[in-house]
């Protein structure tokens, strides 16, 4: 990547010299490491394995449903399918992704902080993780679970057949890590800030991930202890979900979705975080409402606690619980159509460009509102009766966790990925590739909406002869976007040995971790910045920014 | 985004001028104190809603199936309850005054103390033990072998043991790790790790400590004193 | 710096505290168990959880040293018991919602 001088000059960029990546060489370090930049790494590696495991269970699921029968699994063997496609999908790769990468690496920079509030327990963090999801991974090689990554009892506590304590436990496990990320987060956002940076100058991928911080904090006990009781119930049969020994399975539901509600918040908080930076960046604008994306991040993080039990209106819920869960949940709709409306204020009248981040922020805007309405419409009683448990349900989460959550954690990856590594990746190429996700992705998953709208349900291995068209168009798209995924793999890949570099600010974006080089010094700041400025001040930039050698920056 | 970088009383070549407690990632010990505190209440929150899915269970239950609550509440020990009650109470201000010395630097009174905690710590956990083995004799432990001979409903009241041993058991984990913890930490302080600045480590663990108090304190009443003791 | 409270030093009880404290907690206890020989009917159950709240306030304020905390710690243990609140009365709601509508119990 090179930069345009004002006098016609073409600059090109050099690696510099020391940065984190070649501080040091063992893979002890590594793996001993307490640089959040180096965590944020492992954890980048790490879960795109578990993307690639969860990417093939999907496969498995689209293969079996392109004929409406059970040609490919039987029965057990594709409750397994999806079980695993869900518990990968959600408990190792989305739930970490964006803030065990993207919110280790580049928060604490954003912040001016030399590291995390407690760098060992991040690290224990990440090896939480390695361990559930190790877990995860013997579950599988056992045979799996057949529960759905839901476990509903009396299903998974007495009369399924599948690995259920293994399975829950290592989810049980992973949830510790999620907890002590986000405790770690929150402590590092309240007392690491640099000078003079509050609250309201922070940069919002900030506040959506200290946001997310506080879902993980107080969400994910209760599924803890869920889990407890799942696997004491499971071991025991003490009767605490059974309704032959008096337990009641909607006691099961309302604990799993107090935390797993709050959960997609976690799925998509970080996300709109990372929009909001890519927006500001390629429009060259600052960020229209700033303040109203900020606290509706806070918003959604509270909101979100309250209406866990529109996924129980047919569960056997009392009907009076759901009308005030239903009223609850359009609340809850209203803080994301905020941020939607604020971003497209932001991009109107900016001096937009197209860069992949960008591609993948829109594409995240037009998909996520598709998603985020669907689940309006779910969150009326009348209609969820009837699409309950359809694919039109599994349409609405796939569009806000894959079109939504997946757009941002890759606008993400190509945004911050020149800091990382101090290469850029092809630009033709990421374009394309973004347009195949795009496309592969629609193909997909609209036509969900319309044979779950006919009454296709979900979780089924076979169908009526009528769905076969549309499920087809389903699984050929699955085929599209599963090339789209992988051709990032090929050309980050690539960019590590070939890519140009990327000197430190290669998008001319705003904030601390710019300042410094691609990739940035081992201890971050080589003195502790003094905040000044607000955010996203695109108007005032300065053509040339920071040089490689960066010991001593001046300003931006 | 202008920024100023102005030079902090901390650079990397004055390592050798701050002591070896003060960790690298903060600025000075205020900063470095203030947030190991928000770490720590952090965790108590999370600890809060951990037992809090326990708590919404056994009262769900309770409420549902009240007699066998009050039948099944009515084999446990109240005196064992509440002398644990009394001693975790006791260990909760021994633990106070533990953090007390520990602000005024002196030592050998925070042995005295933490010693003294650890020793009610472990008779509780010998009382528990002694209340789970009465509990083993008369197969009163839900999924093995449960018998019921007293009035009641031995099916519900099946129900009510699964939470006594569920809440009670995950207390009593949450006291092994304390007693995990005060050995730890009690090593440290005859290794002279603490002085009358630094004592985070033992302040932070006092609030782990008077959470595990707190959670006996509301297990006592709801377990041991279902209906009352009036017959 | 970001949010440092300045003070002069920590708060350090005085044993005096710390004593009365620990009266108060075993005479609450004493009572806790007191009440229970008594028959109150429905209000056992409500007397009991008032004396250990009454004790938990005692424990967190003097021992957890809240009294003389920042206000953010302050909120933090609020937020504690706010969030638990929601998960008990909320779903409590759905079980009593349930006898409203005459759903058959003894599941």
């Amino acid at each position: 990547m090179s930069t345009l001088e004002s006098n016609g000059v073409v600059a090109e960029h050099r690696m510099p010299r020391d940065h984190f990546l070649n501080a040091t060489h063992t893979v002890k370090s590594w793996l001993l490491t307490m640089d959040h930049k180096r965590v944020g790494l492992l954890y980048l590696v790490s879960i795109s394995l578990f993307f690639l495991i969860g990417g093939t269970f999907a496969g498995i699921i689209r293969l079996e449903l392109a004929t409406p029968q059970a040609d490919l699994l039987e029965a057990d063997q594709y409750n397994t399918a999806f079980t695993m496609h869900g518990i990968v999908m959600i408990f190792f790769f989305l739930i970490p992704s964006i803030p065990a990468v993207f919110g280790n690496f580049v928060m604490p920079l954003m912040i001016g902080a030399k590291d995390v509030a407690f760098p060992k327990l991040n690290l224990a963090s990440w090896y939480l993780y390695i361990f559930g999801a190790a877990l995860g991974v013997i579950t599988t090689l056992f045979g799996g679970v057949d529960t759905g990554w839901t476990f509903y009892t009396p299903y998974s506590s007495t009369y399924s057949n599948g690995n259920v304590i293994l399975a829950a436990g290592a989810a049980f496990v992973i949830g510790f890590s999620s907890i002590l990320t986000g405790l770690n987060f929150m402590v590092t956002i309240h007392k690491m800030r640099a000078p003079g940076l509050s609250w309201f100058k922070m940069p919002l991928f900030v506040w959506g991930i200290y946001s997310t911080s506080l879902i993980m904090v107080l969400g994910t006990p209760v599924v803890a202890i869920t889990l407890v009781l799942l696997m004491v119930e499971r071991g025991l049969h003490i009767g605490i979900f059974d309704p032959s020994l008096g337990g009641d399975p909607i006691l099961f539901q309302h604990l799993f979705w107090f935390y797993s509600h709050p959960a997609v918040y976690i799925m998509i908080l970080p996300g709109m975080g990372v929009i909001s930076e890519v927006i500001g960046a390629f429009s060259r604008k600052r960020i229209f409402g700033y303040e109203f994306i900020a606290m509706s991040s806070v918003a959604i993080a509270v909101l979100g606690f309250f209406v866990w039990g529109h996924h129980l209106f047919v569960a056997g819920q009392s009907i009076y619980a759901g009308m005030v869960f239903s009223f609850l949940t359009m609340l809850v709709a209203v803080p994301s159509a905020i941020k939607v409306f604020n971003w497209m204020a932001t991009i109107y009248k900016g001096s937009v460009s197209y860069d992949t981040p960008m591609l993948y922020a829109l594409s995240f805007i037009f998909l996520f509102s598709i998603g985020g309405l669907t689940g309006v419409f779910l969150a009326v009683m009348g209609l969820d009766i009837h699409v309950h448990d359809t694919y039109f349900v599994v349409a609405h989460f796939h569009y806000v966790m894959v079109g939504g959550a997946i757009s941002a954690y890759l606008a993400a990856l190509h945004f911050w990925w020149p800091k990382f590594t101090g290469r850029m990746y092809p630009e033709g190429w990421s374009r394309f590739a973004a347009f195949m996700i795009f496309a592969g992705f629609n193909l997909t998953f609209f036509p969900q909406f319309i044979v779950g709208y006919l009454g296709m349900p979900r979780r089924y291995h076979v169908y009526p002869e009528e769905w076969q068209f549309l499920n087809i168009l389903s699984s050929a798209g699955a085929t599209v976007l599963a090339v789209g995924f992988v051709i990032p793999l090929i050309y980050f890949l690539w960019s590590l040995k070939s890519g140009k570099a990327s000197g430190p600010n290669p998008w001319r974006a705003t904030g601390l971790e710019w300042v410094l080089s691609s990739p940035p010094p081992e201890h971050n700041f080589p003195k502790t910045p003094i905040v000044r400025e607000e955010p996203y001040n695109y108007g005032k930039i300065i053509d040339n920014p920071a040089e490689e050698e960066t010991e001593d920056v001046e300003h931006v | 985004m202008s920024v100023s970088m102005e030079v902090t009383p901390h650079g990397h070549d004055e390592h050798a001028e701050h002591p070896e407690y003060r960790r690298h990632q903060f600025d000075d010990m205020d900063q470095q104190n203030e947030a190991a505190s928000l770490g720590m209440w952090l965790f108590m929150l999370t600890e809060v809603m951990f037992f809090g899915g326990f708590f919404l269970g056994y009262s769900i239950y309770r409420s549902e199936y009240y007699d066998s609550f009050v039948n099944g509440s009515h084999h446990l020990a109240v005196f064992l309850g509440g002398l644990n009650t009394v001693v975790l109470i006791t260990s909760s201000v021994t633990m106070a005054f533990a953090v007390r010395a520990a602000q005024l630097g002196k030592k050998n009174h925070i042995i005295a103390f933490l010693g003294t905690t650890l020793l009610l710590a472990c008779m509780f956990l010998v009382v528990k033990f002694f209340e789970y083995k009465d509990k083993w004799d008369h197969h009163l432990i839900p999924g093995m072998d449960f018998t019921w001979t007293d009035p009641g409903d031995p099916k519900t009241i099946q129900l009510f043991y699964g939470f006594y041993f569920c809440m009670t058991g995950m207390h009593g984990l949450h006291v092994i790790v304390g007693v995990g913890l005060i050995i730890w930490l009690l090593v440290r302080v005859k290794q002279n790790k603490f002085t009358s600045e630094y004592y985070a480590p033992i302040e932070n663990f006092g609030l782990y400590w008077h959470f595990v108090d707190l959670i006996w304190i509301f297990l006592f009443p709801l377990l041991y004193l279902i209906g009352g003791l009036h017959e | 710096m970001a949010e440092h409270a300045e003070h002069s030093g920590p708060h350090i009880a005085s044993v005096s505290n710390y004593l009365t404290i620990f009266s108060l907690l075993l005479i609450l206890t004493a009572a806790t168990v007191g009440v229970a020989l008594l028959d109150l009917g429905i209000f056992n159950t409500v007397v009991a959880l008032l004396i250990a709240c009454v004790k938990a306030m005692l424990v967190i304020l003097y021992f957890m040293h809240l009294k003389y905390s920042t206000d953010q710690t302050k909120l933090a243990a609020a937020g504690a018991i706010f969030w638990l609140m929601i998960l008990l009365v909320i779903t409590a709601f759905d079980y009593v919602g349930r006898t409203w509508q005459h759903i058959p119990a003894g599941w």
